[in-house]
């Protein structure tokens, strides 16, 4: 270990973060992006102001703005603003809560969902009414509005109506409106798929891998809900090349929880994505929200047990990939849109201030307003400390302006968290307010925090393969937006239409 | 009688901030409690304890662990106390950026540009 006292430069100093990194030397970054690998010699000689023009490692690490030059100012600064984009854009992402219903249950669901004949948690059409204008009164041209639960399509009423409204007042307001639905598709039919394509909403999915995980994780009373998510999911691909002339341009997606029963399984569950002709894998960690808590003996695990599934997973990956099969992984392919392509993926927990009302709000069935989904999550489990109030009465600079807006910032600025604000992964992360203060802290302890140990895990594993020539030269193609667009191949049919 | 199972050691603040102590005790709170004392002015005095189970030899490996974090902390707060200035300046450049950005100032939303008369109307004949 270098004694940094001692060897530290005062000429020339750039701001940096390092973390040691077993086999690899030294990872060096910066808050416009910057970053490198360097052995024991050259951190030393980066330290002491020694890497100057004609030194080996001078192109790299003046090109990542580690050796700030004067005319590199103002090139850093726009790349810091690129890189945290999100921050300065206001809030695109509006969640809507059509019900807090849902037909299946599962072992960890996040939502606290309620049984699929407690009609009284609809939301109604005056209240989506509503919901819509205080999405609309956002200063913002540019909205996405998603649907999730519950199940949406238990009240699909609510899902057609607000998305017909929406789109008929955002043309009279001179605004844009892009809509997702989250999805089980256990109760999808031909004519929502139809109204889907028409309107052009984007749908994603739940697939927890074969059949008997899937179902063991996900209990329909119906079924198997796996068998009806294969089904819509092959539905949707078959039709969607038909509506891909006329400007539908996305690919169905799906995500994975994983649970500790699927730990020993990353392989099956990229298989059965495979079948299924998907492009992408999207696992995710267990949140403790809902019904997970009750359930973390049997279901739980830890971050290194974690960490090792998703290594496996990314390697067999990779390895698909280098044999001509194209499938990414979406942590990844988030995470690396910041490490490589120097852009904000607008991922609300992937920002240097959490996109807690700022970056997102959440509409409850009632008409009740969230910092976020999860802040909803938690209102569910009888704790409404992120509520900032109902869109019956509250307008958009009140909930903007709300102390519990200004304290969701506050507690998850990277800049003010200690073990964050200095930590090599800080321009690449996130954290989640919500989920520091349900355990325990809303300011998060790190070295406790399973979240960071995941995230700073995951990174430090892309880290290692974007060291390899082969695994790197893989990781790059996953940054290709056509991936999950269609955007070109549509923009072509358009032209010849 | 059963000996509590804790080290105890000493911390030169010649060699090492106060800041990078606890950056330091920090990083690794999630396996050791940390209880500090000031000896004497230019020396802290530090005792470890495991969370967990933790044989000497494995308790004298974290004390280690945490003499390298503590190498380590001390570079990060040497960093940042250098390159503050720099760094603040180009966050505030992106900052200005980015709401210059969002005041277009085409759109003249004082209405600046705008005619007096155009903005309040021509003035009649009789007013003053």
């Amino acid at each position: 270990m270098v004694n940094g006292k001692k060897k530290l430069s005062k000429t020339g100093a750039s701001p940096f973060y390092f973390e040691p990194m077993r086999g690899l030397g030294t990872l060096v970054t910066n808050d416009w992006g910057g970053w490198a690998f360097l052995d024991d010699a050259d951190f030393a000689a980066f330290l002491a102001g020694k890497i100057a023009e004609g030194h080996a490692r001078y192109p790299e690490l003046a090109a990542g703005g580690f050796l700030l030059r004067p005319s590199d100012f103002i090139s850093c600064s726009e790349k810091f603003a690129g890189l945290n984009a999100s921050i300065f854009g206001g809030t695109a992402l509006h969640i809507i809560i059509p019900t807090i219903r849902c037909n299946q249950k599962c072992v960890y669901c996040h939502a606290s969902a309620k049984g699929a004949g407690e009609k009284q948690f609809d939301m109604d059409l005056e209240t989506a009414r509503k919901t819509v204008d205080f999405i609309l009164s956002s200063p913002r041209a540019g909205l996405d509005i998603e649907f999730q639960g519950g199940e949406p399509l238990l009240n699909w009423e609510v899902v057609k109506f607000a998305v017909e409204y929406a789109e008929a007042r955002a043309g009279e307001l001179k605004k844009t409106v892009s809509f997702k639905l989250v999805t089980n598709l256990s109760a999808m039919d031909d004519d929502k798929l139809r109204f889907i394509f028409k309107h052009r909403i984007a749908v994603a999915t739940s697939l927890d891998g074969p059949a008997a995980l899937h179902d063991a994780q996900r209990v329909y009373s119906g079924g198997s809900g796996h068998a009806c998510a294969v089904k819509w999911i092959k539905k949707f691909n078959a039709a969607r090349p038909r509506y891909l002339k006329r400007g539908y341009i996305y690919r169905i997606t799906a995500l994975a929880t994983v649970t500790r029963r699927m730990l020993a399984k990353p392989r099956e569950l990229v298989d059965e994505y495979l079948k299924l002709g998907q492009r992408e894998v999207y696992p995710r960690p267990l949140n403790p929200f809902g019904f997970t808590g009750g359930n973390w003996q049997k279901i739980g695990y830890t971050a290194a047990e974690y960490l090792a599934f998703y290594r496996e997973l990314l390697e067999y990956l990779i390895g698909l990939n280098l044999r001509g099969v194209k499938i990414r992984e979406k942590t990844a392919q988030t995470f690396l849109t910041k490490i490589l392509g120097g852009e904000d993926p607008s991922h609300m927990d992937c920002r240097l201030m959490c996109g807690a009302a700022i970056g997102q709000l959440a509409y409850n069935y009632n008409g009740d307003i969230y910092t976020c989904d999860e802040g909803r999550m938690l209102a569910v489990m009888g704790d409404e400390s992120f509520r900032l109030g109902s869109v019956l009465d509250a307008t958009y600079a009140g909930v903007i302006d709300h102390p519990v807006t200004k304290t969701a910032c506050l507690s998850s600025c990277l800049e003010s968290l200690p073990g964050c604000s200095d930590c090599a992964f800080k321009p690449f992360c996130g954290v989640c307010p919500v989920n520091s203060y349900f355990l325990g802290s809303l300011f998060p302890q790190k070295a406790n925090d399973q979240r960071c140990a995941v995230n700073k895990g995951v990174q430090k594993i892309l880290f290692e393969k974007l060291a390899q020539a082969d695994s790197r030269a893989v990781l790059e193609t996953w940054l290709n937006a056509e991936w999950y667009r269609d955007g070109a191949k549509a923009r072509k049919a358009a032209a010849n239409a | 009688m059963k000996t509590e199972n804790k080290l105890s050691f000493t911390i030169n603040l010649g060699n090492y901030s106060l800041e990078s102590v606890y950056q330091a005790a920090y990083a690794m709170l999630d396996r050791l409690y940390f209880y500090f004392d000031k000896k004497d002015q230019g020396t802290l005095l530090a005792e470890i304890k495991p969370k967990g189970k933790a044989r000497p030899l494995e308790l004298q490996a974290l004390k280690d662990e945490f003499f390298n974090e503590l190498l380590n902390s001390e570079l990060r707060v040497l960093v940042a106390r250098r390159t503050k200035k720099i760094r603040e300046a180009l966050i505030a450049q992106a900052l200005i950026g980015a709401s210059a950005e969002k005041a277009d100032y085409s759109q003249d939303p004082l209405g600046i540009a705008q005619p007096w008369e155009e903005k309040y109307g021509a003035k009649k004949k009789n007013d003053r």
